[in-house]
This record gives structure tokens, sequence and C-alpha cells, in this order.
């Protein structure tokens, strides 16, 4: 079928990463925005712009009280305490009863005090859900296709790099003056090549991370139906029943200080208390992943009523080496700058899919069947989609008023209806241009105004205007709006390019003498 | 702090190490200064190879095993991405460099 080994896989990867390229895309693009899901949350939740404390909460003074206070004579399963740190000043209680029945609240670290609304958005956790269910939660199908287009993505890079024939050559090539194709060919060796490492493990760590969706006998022909067990095992957890006799609760502070003593220094990312107020009390702490790549977070458990250490995790050596893998996807370390190199990488996912896929269409285009046309219109929609319904998102989320109950599926609501505009209007105009030629022009000034828009409206509404958040040292609300204003900024430049050359083009038909 | 000044040294490091390699390469060298750098290209590639070497043990010094490779592997990105773009768009940049090595 194939005269070489290089056709072959210039075949692989065009087929595959035609298709799958354009999942892979929502992939990369929705996880590049998780890599800062917290810094959205703080921009999308004024409410919980509080300066960081000074000193870390007490439990016993400051939290126990509030538990009891909004708890009041509830009989509880447990009571969890999310400490607050530089990426979410706000502590995050949750407590659930006996019937299995959570709430949640965010308190203010320095009073205690209950911050409305401080949940009241699709927030962070959006992207963070979107980047590996593709809100297509039903029998998994997003989990499943994004597992396809992983293990697809690693096929497509070995094939791409068999057919790169000049990839150290080539390896710091963009020719910006060329003509198109190979503008879009140089652009899409330059994002593919220099991010490799960092696609190859981001692929393949995301895959291990999710094998349960996709190796699922490995998992049952153990366990059976058990998988929870599972979990318990790998990750060395412990558990006991209630005793159903009154309790009383040793000082949870002091098995802070125990706690940070066997870390060397590491600080507790949440608190739990099982059992509050039963005599086989026991309260979980885990290890805050602020300082280390793995995601073994180090469970400690101590007796509710004698603070004395019951357990301590201890990972077995393939559950450690998943730590690490997971940590290298999940990035919980709290290094602004590694975060920003995250981002930048992911950044050039994107730009690597888009281009290759771009470059695809534009040498395809002599043919002009409906087929390729449509092709065209929808990826030209994923492309100009992605961007426009994010935004949409942000400034819908400064437009509504924060009391309304109805806020996050109104943006929700205004992330469909965006994507879904810039593929109708993709598509409209691929079918109708022979050339299946797309509004470009229009769709960069869209972005343009919407990320303005967003940048104005969180000014307007919160008065947090980016010099201000600077100053205040708000600086999630800062950077999000520096990429706003980038973003925004990139969107215009593109517009009015489009624009002179479009006017250069009517002068010159003008111009024209009549035949 | 201090976080920044050591990552900001890794990066300084790596970028131009990064620099170099690319003006042992015939067409960047002409971009840059107008003529290739035939004579200084071994040497230039030496440092280069030298640079990023010492990038690598500064990241793993500074920032950890775990941490330093990681962020030593990202720079790629940014660094590889940077000169990419001066070579484009903006030659010239890179004109203080390349001429310091003719010598």
């Amino acid at each position: 079928m194939f005269g070489n080994l290089r056709q072959a896989m210039t075949w692989l990867h065009s087929i595959l990463g035609l298709w799958l390229g354009l999942v892979l895309l929502v992939v990369f693009f929705m996880g590049s925005l998780a890599v800062f899901d917290h810094e959205l949350d703080r921009w999308m939740l004024p409410a919980t712009r509080l300066s960081a404390p000074a000193t870390a909460p007490s439990l016993d003074r400051q939290v126990r009280p509030v538990v009891a206070r909004l708890t009041a004579g509830q009989a509880l399963e447990q009571w969890y305490v999310e400490l607050p740190d530089a990426r979410v000043p706000a502590l995050r209680l949750q407590v659930w009863d006996r019937d299995d029945k959570g709430t949640n609240w965010f308190l203010d670290p320095r009073d205690g005090r209950v911050l409305a609304h401080a949940d009241a958005t699709l927030g962070g956790e959006f992207f963070y859900r979107f980047h590996y269910t593709l809100q297509l939660e039903a029998g998994q199908l997003g989990l499943r296709l994004v597992g396809v287009a992983a293990m697809a993505g690693l096929l497509v890079i070995v094939a791409g790099l068999v057919i790169h024939a000049r990839l150290v050559k080539d390896f710091f090539t963009f020719r910006p003056t060329k003509a198109l194709p190979r503008r879009l060919l140089d652009l899409h060796n330059l994002s593919g090549v220099l991010p490799l490492p960092f696609h190859i493990v981001i692929l393949f760590t995301g895959l291990v991370l999710s094998f349960p969706g996709y190796l699922p006998s490995a998992l049952t022909s153990v366990y059976g139906e058990e998988t929870a067990a599972f979990w318990e095992e790998s990750r060395s957890l412990w558990s006991r029943p209630p005793a159903e006799a009154p309790g009383r609760l040793a000082s949870l502070d002091a098995m802070v200080v125990e706690a940070e003593r066997r870390w060397q220094g590491g600080a507790p990312a949440f608190v739990r208390v099982w059992h509050p107020g039963d005599a086989h009390a026991y309260v979980e702490m885990r290890r805050s992943l602020a300082d280390r790549v793995s995601v073994d977070a180090e469970a400690l458990y101590f007796d509710g009523a004698s603070g004395a250490l019951l357990h301590a995790s201890q990972r077995q050596p393939a559950a450690s080496v998943f730590g690490v893998l997971a940590g290298l996807h999940l990035v919980h370390f709290q290094q602004p700058l590694m975060r920003g190199l995250y981002f930048l990488a992911g950044v050039l996912g994107c730009v690597m899919l888009a281009s290759g896929m771009w470059y695809w269409l534009a040498r395809a285009r002599e043919r002009q069947a409906l087929g390729r046309r449509l092709l065209t219109g929808l990826t030209g929609g994923v492309i100009a989609g992605l961007p426009l319904a994010t935004l949409a998102v942000l400034v819908t989320n400064r437009l509504l008023p924060m009391t309304w109950s109805a806020r996050a599926d109104a943006e929700l609501a205004a992330f469909g209806l965006a994507w879904a505009g810039a593929l109708l209007v993709c598509l409209g105009a691929a079918v109708r241009s022979s050339q299946a030629q797309l509004p470009w022009r229009g769709l960069c000034g869209a972005v343009a105004v919407l990320a303005g828009a967003a940048v104005l409206g969180n000014g307007l509404s919160t008065g947090d205007w980016p010099w201000r958040a600077v100053a205040a040292g708000q600086w999630a609300v800062a950077g999000v709006d520096a990429v706003l204003v980038l973003v925004g900024l990139i969107g215009a430049g593109f517009w009015w390019r489009g624009r002179r050359r479009e006017r250069a083009e009517s002068a010159v038909v003008e111009g024209l003498p009549d035949a | 702090m201090r976080e920044l000044i050591e990552v900001g040294l890794v990066l300084a490091l790596h970028g131009v190490a990064l620099a170099l390699l690319a003006l042992t390469q015939d067409k960047h060298a002409r971009a840059v200064l107008g003529r290739a750098v035939s004579a200084g290209a071994a040497r230039c590639r030496a440092l280069g190879v030298v640079g990023l070497a010492l990038s690598l043990a500064l990241a793993v010094a500074t920032r950890g095993a775990a941490f330093g490779c990681l962020l030593w592997i990202l720079l790629w990105s940014l660094n590889g991405l940077v000169v990419a773009l001066l070579l484009a768009w903006l030659p010239r940049g890179l004109r203080p460099l390349a001429q310091r090595l003719r010598g």
C-alpha cells in the first residue's frame, strides 16, 4: 500500500491527526486553562479575593467554633477543612451528615466569617473537568474519547518525528514572510518540536492517571466490584467505624504540630475529622503538595480523644511511581514560574494542533468536495470557538449579579451559545464560499472585543483594575487580566491586519481598468 | 526573591546556550551577521552544549533533582520560542552575542 515508511507515517499522521486533533485541541486548551484553575476562581469569585493571612489559622480557636455553629446539634459522618495556601486564600469547609449529604462553605480564615456567594460560578473547576470529560459524562464517553485521542496522539508524535526530515536543521526555523502553507508548517514544526518531551509526558501521564477508565479489567479482575478497596490499599488509607458512644476531641492544633514534625516542615493541606463527637472519632491529615512533584500526600491518622498517632500511610513502590506520574500531570505544586511554563507548553500544543490541521486543509484546498469544506468549517469552528466560548463565560460572569442563583447555568449557556455561534458561522462560510474561506477577521475582532469586555467588566464591577490588583498583591486577578489583555491585543492585531489586506485588495480591484 | 534570581540565572544561561546553538547554523548566522560564522562554528557549538549542561546542573543544584529537571525541560519551549521569534522578526537582537564570539 505504501512505497516506504515515510509515506506510511505521513498517512497515519494526517488521518489520526486530523480527526483526533480536534479532540486533542479541546483537551490541550482546557488543560492549559486548568493549570490556573484556582487563579480563575479568584477572578470569577470576587468574594474570595482575600489577602493571605499572616499566620496559619488556629483550628481549635478559629475553625471549631464555626463548625459547631454551622452544624449545631447535627450528627455528622465527618467534617473537612481545606487550609488556605498561596493560591487559595479562603478556607473551605465541608460537612457530611450521616445520610452522606454534603454541604460546602467558604470562610475568611482571619475571622471565620462565611463568605457569601463564594461558589456562584462555574469557576476554574469547569475548565478542569471539561479537560478530561469534554462535558460528556454519560457512559464516560468524554473520558474514553480523550483516552483514544491521547493514545492516537502518542502515535501521531512518533509518526511526525519520522516525517520531519530536518528536525535539527529546522529546529529554530520560522519564516513569517513565506506563503501560508509553508508558514503554517514552520509553526507546526516549531511548536511541535520545542515542547516535545512535555507533550509525550503529558499524554502518557494523562493516560496513566485515568487508567481505571481505559483498563478497568486490571482493577476488576483483582478487586471485583470493590474498586474503592483498591484506592484505599494503594494510598494506604485507614478507617474505623464509630463506637456509637459520646467522646471528646483533643486539640487539633497539637496534631498539626505533630504532623509538621513528622513531615519535616511539610504543611497540612486538609484536616478531616471522622465521626466527630463519637468516642471513636479520628482525625485524618494530608500533607500539602505545594513543594513536591508527587501527589503522595502522606496521610496521617490521629486518635480524636487522645491525639495519638494511629496510622501513617506508606505507599508501595508501584503506587509511589504512580504518584510521581500523576503529579507531573496534575501540577499541584505551587511554583508560579513552573505553572507558567506548563501553560506555555500547553498553549504551544494548541498552536501545534491548530497549525497542523490548518496546514493540511490549506494544502487540500484545491480539492473542493463538500466534505472537505465541511471539515474546514468544523476545524475553524473549534479553533475559534474555544477562545470565544471561554471569553463568553468570563464576560457573563462579570455581567450578572453575584446574588443571582442561576449564575453558573447562565455561564454554561453562554459557553454553549458562543461555541455554537462560532461553529455555525464557520460552517456556513465554508459551505457558501467555494474557496472555503472563513471569516477570520470577524472572529478575531470578536475575540478582541470579548477579552476587552472581560477586563473592563472586572474593573467596573469590583474596582480591581489590573494596576490596583498588582498594588494589592492580587496576583491571580492581575495575571488573568494580563492574559486577557494579551489575547485581546493579538485578536485586535489580526483584525487590523485583515482589514488592511482587504482594503489593499479592494483598491487593486477598483483600480483595474474596465474590460 | 532568591527563587526568582536562581530561576532567572538558569533561564538566561539556557537561553544564551540555545542562541549559540542556533548561530552555528549558517542560515541563522547569515540572518544575524550577514555571513556565516564558519570559523567559530565549532567553538560556538561547544559553548552552547556546555551552557546547556551548566544550566541543567544549576537547575538541579538550586531547585532539586525533580523540579530542576522539570524546569530545564520546560525551558526549551520558552527559550526556543524566543530564539526562533528573534531570528524571524528581530535578528539584530542576537547580534551582540554573535559579535562577541567572533574575536
